[in-house]
């Protein structure tokens, strides 16, 4: 639907304005009920959006008359809505125009009112002016209707009383009570779309716009470079003409055509120099004439009249809307006429080729308004429809649209003082309000067709019109509820409650575990002949005990985390050639082709099956030791009455309370507090830059660390018949544009769990490390204290107590003698390094070193208190250091440590940031527990990308015998029976000592890739049905 | 006897006609590769408009709620057939027919019924001596029977079957300039289909016995009446047959044109993964259908181009599969091209859903021929738009 936005003007003598502002204002602002019922009748779904009446005394003074002044803002053409505006209430305006200076009796109002229409534009010929909508194509009937809609759906979304049903059931419901109601039927069909945003390349908004400069202002040089056209055109042909017949050779002829056409090139040269050069002139001459002006144009800081101020403050607030009138004079002479147009010229062409529809730069309040010049004079009225209040609306153009305001306004007298026509001038926000409160008339007469609406409700409640209609798929059904009080998720946010809790940290908050790995149907049957059925009837037993989301709110005592292999998706149902799109490495599997080298395991020690990954690894967390028993009853049960295999139960040990006691079987404090997740509970408390890494790299569908969402595993919009997974493509807001067709990402919030059972042999390392002890103690001396701790913490890269070498070189942290001294010190060298979590505290981190600070640096002294806490945060925060920046040649922490190679932070870039970013490429999250009463490891850890994350490190940093230049080394913990002797280089400033071959310290004996599918995942399996 | 019963193959037959120039691999594809190069944004012929380029073409499907359907086949397909998705714009009416019918495609077993449209091509082929005619003896045979299978019709008579087929096709979705006698063909064809459906749907009802197809899987899901089943059942299974017969054809004809071309995926005959590729590829540049339509539901912009309201805008696929932008070297034919970018069978919300089925069918048909070996490709006889024969003498050259 087209809007009209008309103005019409006609004079009447200054000594009448006054009454006839007084009659007008019987009308009422806002209008009377008897008038607003009449300019509310629609023809159709047409109306009238907004009109109001005013008369107006000359601000370009003296003059001896002023305008009344009717501007209205209607669906269809000009002439339409005038019609509609004069059966509406062509009575009053009869009464009121009637007072016009040449109104002659007997005239008929329609034609009077179209003979003093203004055609305003930026052109030469036309009154300077500028209309601009805020809702275009909307009428007013859709408008209302849409508003009725809305309210009607919001008070049926709100009464809905179903829990824990999809979004698309939601809607569907909705749908379903819309499709039983006569009067809201309507709605089911969707609506003529509204314009689009524009697309358009810088090319492709200035080429239109030269076009449009050149149609606008340079036509009246058409007729001058027609003559100079075809002067030469007439010149070139007979000049070509004498040449081709003057009797010479065909020598001379060339050479004479050739200085013919150098003459010619010369001649369009000259031409085009003829009207370049003037109108370059001309433009600097503007130019500079605008720079003296602005430079010395009067600025007012006249305050408003009060009188007039209260009067039009007694109209202000009463809706959703506000009516602003500003009468201005257009500053003298010819440079403020073209820099005027030039304005909004400039805006017009802006507004139609890069501006969101309806937006004016960045406002996005403004139903209509419109700048316009009266006739005869230098007047410029300004007319908006806005939302929210006068305030508000000028701070938007002061802070979010200055610049085309101040390009128009500045012409004006009395304007802030501007720069190149767009700089400054609005942006002195204070004398700018006062500029325009001072221009401002009293609106004696204003109607809106739907006062209570902003122009933000006003797009909402198109979209959920449309997306009533049109939204196909779960995404867009949750897209449309957002609409009502919420918002559009954005992308990288994460959907915390798709995701599987352990990605967020590992449940130890839920000590007690136990692993369950099983099999649908028997181990030997083809995938293709596992019961799908009965998978998924297991399935829907156990799903509601999955643990989702960020957060220790989970429902049950125990929780499970569901881990499926390869056929375990299969034995679910997911299509194969959607399982084809997961990576090579989780098909293949941990022992799949070279992955066993790859890894260094060796399969005669493999404890696990070597062929197949397990279906499911399930992990059962819970409070207490019975509840996880409870639980795995339960899973069991329903995992035998489906046919389905256990093949194995390792149950983990108990997680200790404190943390300081959560020791590996080496007896090392084993931590997982970093790294953390950009978005999640610890990501947003814990923001430590190193350690802090983008979701992508753990979470499928989101930006890595480079900010890619990397490609992920995709399957056909055919095989997901209940649009009930994610897309791959990005979803818009207005439902303009259908996703149901999109490739689905079955991976999207889902990761890689990969599980090793890493025996390990404590008593071999203990005796090692103690010989090690005896055997260096004479080579490495003072400040050294070279015993059995001292060469595990070389070999791990930290000390029993989980504090750094990097940190604390020659004692764990719990052992320095000036433990107060080095918290005085650190604290205040690095007051804001990092947060902890206490855990007396239970969960709630707290920065530790304001309070410590401050109290070390008044007494020089702390307290016992702050000691035990500090050193509790110490576990937690000895994770800041940088090996490379810190200990650049190892000294402190050898090279080869385990921890140094796991994750060599800047080690072989020193202090280098990049560095750093490219060692965060291959962070893990290790989520792993304890089993066997402390007999090994049970390592596991999430993933992204299962070669980059956990093969990279396992291969290129910890089973490198060459990483960091070092020869004939591998990690101690990460070697294989099948190895060549290890050695380990320990460096020292009196030269580097070295350990005997390293023994075997831990022996896998199984391990798996699996996939922690999301929530969406889970439900999409459980609606597919066998045929 | 009812009215349908008199209705006999001559009356619903596509007659013989003489393949036009524009039919041709030769102009079509040299069109379409100028095209490309030339329309870079849309070209606007008073209110008709032409898109080009595979950005454009996938705008202009991507956004169905300015580019409408209904406004181009609606009128015919209700005509013939009642209300079916394809000429039907995005409402709650879609919504909900689209559901059912991907969920009930969904629900067949497409490797069983691949399974026997692979031993059907097997027997036509061990039947077929020296010489078989790729269209009529093989390809649209073969279709036919797995259509058959999908959509649950199984006691018509295949060659009534099958011209009752075309005849609706060929009016529905290929009579853009409204011809009286394919019409008129058309009506009398989806009299005899709609009588079809209408029986099967009340036997199996009133058996209880709903079978295992598309027909026993909208039966068993409930979320249609029977009207709606026969709808759209009937909507599937008019574009099913011919598409194919005509894909077969036209990656045929392709193929003979380039003999060192037809050794190479000759060679690929049993990996169906490949031929796939390779017929996506010769139908690139010989299109089974070369445009879509769309009307502009209001004056819009696509590309920078204003578009007025009501413009028929063609959508020149065949064009925008020889876009670089979307096919690198696209003269080239390469197999192993990413299969999102192709628009063989439309794009978005009107993406054809017999598309999964396709994507087994032709390459195991083209695959098969391959494997028995083509010594001489025949010309094409056309029956309207629809390659109708198509001589082939098999055997090594």
């Amino acid at each position: 639907m087209r809007h009209a936005m008309v103005t019409i003007a006609a004079p009447i003598t200054v000594e009448r304005i006054d009454a006839t502002v007084l009659q007008i204002e019987k009308f009422g602002n806002p209008a009377s009920p008897a008038v607003s019922e009449r300019l509310d009748k629609q023809t159709g779904e047409a109306g009238i959006h907004f009109l109001s009446l005013h008369a107006f005394h000359p601000a370009d003074l003296p003059r001896t008359h002023g305008h009344i002044v009717l501007e209205f803002s209607a669906d269809g053409t000009d002439d339409e809505a005038l019609e509609r505006v004069v059966i509406a209430i062509g009575s009053e305006l009869e009464a009121v125009f009637s007072t016009a200076k040449d109104w002659q009796p007997g005239s008929k109002i329609l034609d009077y009112l179209k003979k003093h229409k203004l055609h305003c534009g930026y052109g030469w010929t036309l009154l300077a002016g500028l209309p601009f909508s805020g809702t275009p194509g909307l009428s007013v009937g859709r408008i209302r209707k849409e508003a009725e809609l809305a309210d009607r759906l919001r008070s049926l979304i709100l009464s809905q009383t179903e829990s824990r049903i999809s979004a698309l059931q939601r809607l569907s419901a909705i749908r379903e009570t819309v499709r039983n109601d006569d009067k809201l039927r309507w709605a089911l069909e969707t609506p003529e779309p509204i314009p689009p945003a524009p697309k358009a390349t810088t090319s492709q908004i200035i080429v239109p716009l030269a076009l449009d400069f050149a149609k606008t202002y340079l036509w009246v040089l058409a007729l001058p470079a027609f003559a100079v056209l075809v002067t030469g055109l007439v010149t070139g042909w007979s000049a070509l003409w004498a040449v081709l017949h003057t009797p010479v050779s065909l020598l001379e002829k060339s050479w004479l055509l050739l200085t013919a056409g150098w003459s010619a090139i010369r001649w369009i040269f000259g031409a085009l120099m003829a009207f370049a050069v003037p109108l370059l002139l001309v433009a600097l001459g503007l130019y500079l004439s605008l720079r003296k002006k602005e430079a010395t144009d009067w600025t007012s800081d006249l305050a408003p009249e009060r009188s007039v101020l209260n009067k039009i403050l007694s109209n202000e607030n009463r809706c959703a809307q506000n009516h602003m009138v500003s009468l201005t004079v257009i500053k003298p002479g010819l440079t403020r006429k073209v820099t005027l147009r030039l304005a909004f010229w400039i805006i017009a062409g802006l507004a139609r080729l890069k501006f969101k529809p309806g937006f004016l730069s960045e406002i996005d309040t403004i139903h209509f308004a419109r700048w316009v010049q009266l006739p005869g004079t230098r007047d410029l009225l300004f007319f908006s429809n806005y939302g929210g209040s006068w305030e508000s609306y000028l701070e938007d153009f002061i802070t979010r649209a200055h610049d085309g305001l101040t390009a128009v306004w500045s012409n004006t007298v009395g304007f802030p003082r501007s720069e190149n026509l767009f700089k400054f001038g609005a942006t002195d926000g204070e004398r700018f309000k006062r500029y325009a409160r001072h221009s401002m008339v009293p609106t004696p007469f204003w109607y809106s067709a739907y006062p209570q609406l902003s122009t933000l409700n006003i797009r909402t409640n198109v979209v959920l019109r449309c997306g009533l209609a049109a939204a196909m798929t779960e995404e867009e059904a949750a897209l449309w509820l957002s609409q009502f009080g919420s918002a559009e998720r954005p992308a990288a946010k994460l959907e915390t409650t798709e995701i599987q809790s352990l990605v967020f940290g590992g449940l130890g908050f839920k000590p007690h575990g136990v692993m369950v790995l099983m099999d649908f149907g028997a181990s030997e049957k083809a995938p293709e002949q596992t019961d799908k059925d009965r998978a998924r009837a297991w399935l829907k037993a156990i799903v509601d005990s999955v643990a989702f989301g960020d957060g220790r709110r989970l429902q049950h005592k125990a929780v499970i985390t569901l881990a499926l292999g390869p056929r375990g998706l299969a034995g679910l149902g997911l299509p194969e050639q959607a399982l084809e799109t997961f990576p090579a490495a989780y098909i293949d599997g941990m022992t799949g082709p070279g992955r066993l080298r790859l890894l260094g395991d060796n399969a005669n020690d493999w404890q696990w099956s070597t062929t197949n990954s397990y279906d499911v690894a399930l992990l059962i967390y819970g409070e207490t030791a019975a509840s996880v028993t409870d639980l795995q009853r339960k899973l069991t049960a329903q995992a035998t009455a489906n046919n389905h295999s256990i093949i194995k139960t390792i149950p983990l040990d108990e997680i200790p309370k404190d943390r300081r006691d959560r020791k590996e079987p080496f007896g090392f404090v084993d931590g997982t507090s970093q790294p953390t997740i950009r978005g999640t509970y610890r990501g947003l408390r814990n923001g430590d830059p190193l350690h802090l890494v983008e979701a992508g790299e753990f979470i499928l569908g989101y930006p890595d660390n480079r900010g890619n969402i990397p490609p992920g595993p995709i399957m056909s919009a055919l095989d997901d018949p209940n649009n009930i997974l994610p897309v791959v493509c990005p979803i818009t807001a207005g439902f303009d544009t259908n996703t149901v067709d999109a490739p689905r990402d079955p991976a999207r919030n889902g990761s890689f769990l990969v599980i090793r059972q890493l025996e390990q042999h404590v008593e071999a390392f203990q005796n090692y490390c103690t010989e090690q002890a005896l055997r260096l103690q004479g080579r490495l001396v003072g400040p050294f204290n070279v015993d059995a701790d001292f060469i595990g913490a070389k070999m791990i890269g930290r000390w029993p107590d989980g504090s750094s070498l990097a940190r604390n070189p020659y004692a764990a942290f719990s052992r320095s003698n000036a433990l107060e001294q080095e918290v005085t010190r650190r604290v205040t060298s690095n007051p804001s390094a990092g947060t902890y979590i206490s855990s007396s505290a239970a969960t709630q981190p707290k920065q530790v070193t304001q309070e410590v600070v401050r109290s070390a640096a008044a007494s020089k002294k702390i307290t016992a208190a702050q000691t035990e806490e500090y050193r509790k945060a110490a576990f937690a925060q000895d994770n800041d250091f940088l090996f490379g920046a810190e200990d650049p040649e190892g000294l402190r922490c050898p090279f080869g440590a385990h921890i140094r190679r796991a994750n060599p932070r800047d080690s072989l870039d020193p202090g280098s940031l990049e560095q750093i970013a490219i060692s965060n490429r291959h962070r893990i999250m290790r989520v792993g527990r304890s089993y066997g009463k402390s007999s090994g490891l049970m390592f596991m850890c999430l993933n992204g990308d299962i070669e980059r994350q956990f093969e990279f490190v396992q291969h290129t940093w910890l089973r490198s015998e060459t990483f960091h230049g070092l020869s004939h080394e591998r990690d101690p913990l990460s070697l294989s029976k099948g190895d060549a002797p290890s050695g380990f280089t320990i460096p020292s400033r009196d030269g580097p000592a070295g350990l005997a071959p390293l023994p075997n310290f831990v022996t896998p004996r199984g391990g798996g890739y699996f996939f922690l599918p999301s929530r969406r995942l889970l439900n999409y399996l459980l609606s597919l049905k066998s045929t | 006897m009812n009215a349908v019963e008199g209705i006999t193959v001559k009356d619903v037959e596509t007659p013989a006609a003489k393949g036009s120039l524009l039919l041709g691999q030769g102009l079509s594809g040299f069109a379409a590769k100028l095209g490309v190069r030339l329309l870079r944004k849309p070209l606007r012929l008073r209110s008709t408009v032409i898109v080009a380029t595979h950005a454009d073409v996938t705008e202009v499907l991507r956004r169905d709620l300015d580019f409408l359907i209904a406004p181009i086949n609606a009128e015919r397909i209700n005509e013939v057939n009642g209300p079916f998705v394809l000429g039907m714009d995005r409402s709650f009416t879609l919504t909900d027919e689209r559901m059912a019918l991907y969920a009930a495609l969904a629900a067949v077993d497409l490797p069983a019924v691949n399974e026997e449209s692979a031993a059907e091509a097997d027997r036509l082929l061990a039947d077929a001596t020296m010489e078989i005619d790729a269209v009529a003896g093989y390809a649209r045979r073969v279709a036919g029977k797995t259509a058959r299978q999908i959509f649950g019709l199984h006691k018509p008579e295949e060659a009534l079957f099958l011209e009752v087929v075309r005849a609706i096709f060929a009016h529905t979705f290929l009579n853009v300039g409204n011809d009286a006698a394919i019409r008129e063909r058309a009506l009398k064809a989806s009299q005899l289909m709609r009588h079809w459906f209408t029986v099967e749907i009340a036997e199996r009802q009133a058996s209880g016995a709903f079978g295992k197809d598309m027909m026993g899987a909208m039966l068993t899901q409930g979320a249609m009446d029977a009207d709606g089943i026969r709808r759209t059942l009937g909507g599937m299974l008019v574009g099913s047959i011919d598409t194919t017969a005509s894909a077969v054809a036209k990656i045929l004809v392709v193929l003979s044109r380039d003999k060192a071309l037809m050794r190479t995926v000759s060679a690929d005959a049993q990996d169906m993964t490949r031929m796939l590729g390779w017929c996506r590829e010769a139908l690139r540049r010989w299109p089974h259908n070369p445009i879509l339509t769309r009307s502009a539901a209001a004056s819009t912009t696509l590309n920078g181009r204003g578009i007025p309201a009501g413009a028929n805008v063609i959508v020149w696929t065949q064009a925008a599969m020889q876009d670089a932008a979307a096919f690198p070297e696209p003269d080239v034919l390469r197999p192993d091209r990413s299969a999102r970018s192709y628009l063989h069978f439309g794009s978005e919300l009107h993406h054809c859903a017999g598309r999964m089925v396709n994507e087994k069918q032709l390459p195991m048909l083209v695959g098969k021929l391959l494997e028995r070996g083509i010594s001489k490709t025949g010309s094409i006889r056309w029956a309207g738009p629809f390659p109708d024969r198509l001589p082939l003498t098999l055997g090594r050259s």
